[in-house]
């Protein structure tokens, strides 16, 4: 570690100089190099920004996200109340989890073509790739979360006469919190995956579609401010979510 | 023994899960059965076991398996070895530290899979894509653990050990390493299942083999059994390698005292 000290106070600054050096030297590379024309370069992709508006980036998004956020809410739905049903009766959790466990190891995306036959081609799809892709991070962190809630708190509310509803809704759900939100977080990673694979193979609009039309048209420029876009929101979307989790955990720490 | 016993109880998760499981697959051939879903759309129980027996004998299963599997072991290898590497040097530098930390953010909550296309273009169709889809997706948890796990080590543990005159090189091997190692391999378990996903993505879209390839093409000539036994197949594989990293992970971690 010698050298000179490195404090906190230049993280920022360092990380954003690593960022600006990467872009430049992509440029440098796409314009020395005959790379450059597989690759765009930082320029390229900037100036093709209002070319991927006219080509109704606003509206693709818009369609995308719609499929996203419907799949999401019904995963975000049914995966928090399975998972705190499953999680609140022993028996229920032992007999399903395994199974709950297999489909989480799974890739969901896999069911994609499965999907397709059963569902046709287009928004009803993505949507439902979208919910299985997001419901199953968030049933086995629900449970896990169940599992992690303080027994002291339990205990307290029963010492002073809570009965099993009550301990329910005051010990287990805010116990399981953190972990719901962990769940959450991880499905919103994976719903991203969702749709945008699905899209690219089983829709004719959206964000994924995009993609796919620019790939085989070789508009890498066009692609890599999809490519941007889609990250920054994805991004987004993920760290909001993280910072809700860091107040929930902490909560519970104190 | 008693461990036998208590894996073997009946209300014990063991046999309750496999009963469970037994009931699920009971339940669709019922309903199939029953004609409330169209075995033609949704398969069945029955039609899998029967199916699973002609593609496996036809070398379909295993070549898919070879093939996924290689595509697999080297974007996860990959993804290891430049992961270990980079999260031990995030650890021991702060510069690299706040040098790479908002890209590994980044890479980490972005969807890489929109990266697919690209990838495409610059390595080819088929298994180049898949593996180098697959590293991508692999290789930002192993990095975010390898760091939280070395950077997690208990400080009065080292300051105990560096006190007892013990040198840098012990301090590492007794305390850090062991002490880093069940988050390390969290890591590599949570990659286990994004490697999966990107090398079964990168096989579905234009590669020839492999289980994405099985999967895609099955989809596609509408034969729901057959794209139920690539899934199915693709399940317990999965479960497997799961189950072995997580078996380590709880090997790594036995030092631990049970609170």
């Amino acid at each position: 570690m010698g050298g000179g000290r490195v404090t906190e106070r230049y993280r920022g600054l360092i990380g954003s100089a690593v960022v600006i050096a990467l872009l430049g030297l992509w440029q440098l590379v796409s314009v020395t190099t005959a790379a450059g024309r597989l690759s765009s370069s930082p320029v390229a992709v900037f100036l093709a920004v209002p070319e991927v508006l006219r080509d109704g980036l606003a509206l693709q998004s818009l369609y995308s996200l719609q499929a996203f956020v419907v799949g999401m809410i019904a995963a975000i739905a049914a995966g928090v109340l399975l998972g705190l049903f499953l999680g609140s009766m022993r028996v229920l959790t032992y007999l399903l989890e395994p199974s709950l466990m297999a489909f989480y190891i799974t890739p969901t995306i896999a069911l994609l073509p499965l999907v397709v036959i059963w569902l046709g081609v287009g928004n009803t799809s993505t949507a439902f790739i979208v919910f299985l892709s997001a419901v199953f991070p968030i049933v086995i962190n629900t449970i896990a979360g169940m599992r992690q809630s303080d027994p002291a708190w339990s205990r307290t509310i029963r010492a002073f006469g809570g009965g099993r509803l009550l301990t329910f809704c005051l010990a287990d759900v805010p116990g399981a919190l953190p972990e719901i939100v962990l769940g959450i977080r991880l499905g919103i990673g994976r719903g991203l995956i969702g749709i945008i694979v699905a899209e690219m193979y089983a829709s004719s609009r959206g964000l994924g579609f995009l993609l796919d039309t620019y790939s085989r048209a070789y508009r890498i420029s066009d692609l890599c401010v999809v490519v941007f876009a889609i990250g920054i929101v994805g991004f987004a979307m993920v760290q909001g979510v993280r910072l809700f989790e860091d107040r929930t955990a902490r909560w519970r720490a104190s | 023994m008693a461990r036998v016993v208590k894996v073997l109880r009946l209300d014990g998760p063991f046999v309750l899960g496999t009963l469970g499981l037994i009931g699920i697959v009971a339940l669709w051939q019922v309903l199939v059965w029953t004609g409330a879903i169209n075995p033609f759309i949704a398969s069945s129980p029955e039609r899998v076991v029967r199916e699973f027996g002609v593609l496996w004998s036809s070398g379909q299963l295993t070549s898919a398996l070879g093939a996924s599997g290689i595509e697999f072991a080297v974007a996860l290898g990959l993804s290891l070895a430049v992961g270990c590497i980079a999260g031990v040097a995030m650890y021991a530098s702060t510069a690299v530290e706040f040098a790479f930390d908002p890209i590994v953010w980044f890479v980490y909550s972005a969807p890489i899979v929109t990266l697919y296309p690209l990838l495409i273009i610059w390595f080819g169709l088929g298994r180049p894509a898949a593996i180098a889809t697959g590293f991508l997706l692999g290789v930002v948890p192993i990095v975010v653990n390898t760091r939280a796990g070395l950077q997690s080590t208990d400080r009065h543990l080292l300051r105990a050990v560096r006190s007892f005159g013990a040198s840098e090189r012990f301090a590492l091997l007794h305390v850090v390493v062991p002490h880093s190692l069940p988050l390390i391999v969290a890591g590599v378990r949570l990659a286990v299942g994004r490697v999966m996903i990107g090398v079964v993505v990168g096989e579905m879209f234009g590669a020839n083999q492999g289980f994405g390839y099985l999967i895609a093409y099955y989809g596609s000539v509408v034969k729901a059994t057959d794209v139920m036994v690539a899934l199915c197949t693709l399940v317990v594989a999965g479960i497997a390698i799961t189950q072995t990293v997580w078996l380590f992970e709880q090997w790594c971690g036995r030092w631990r005292v049970r609170a």
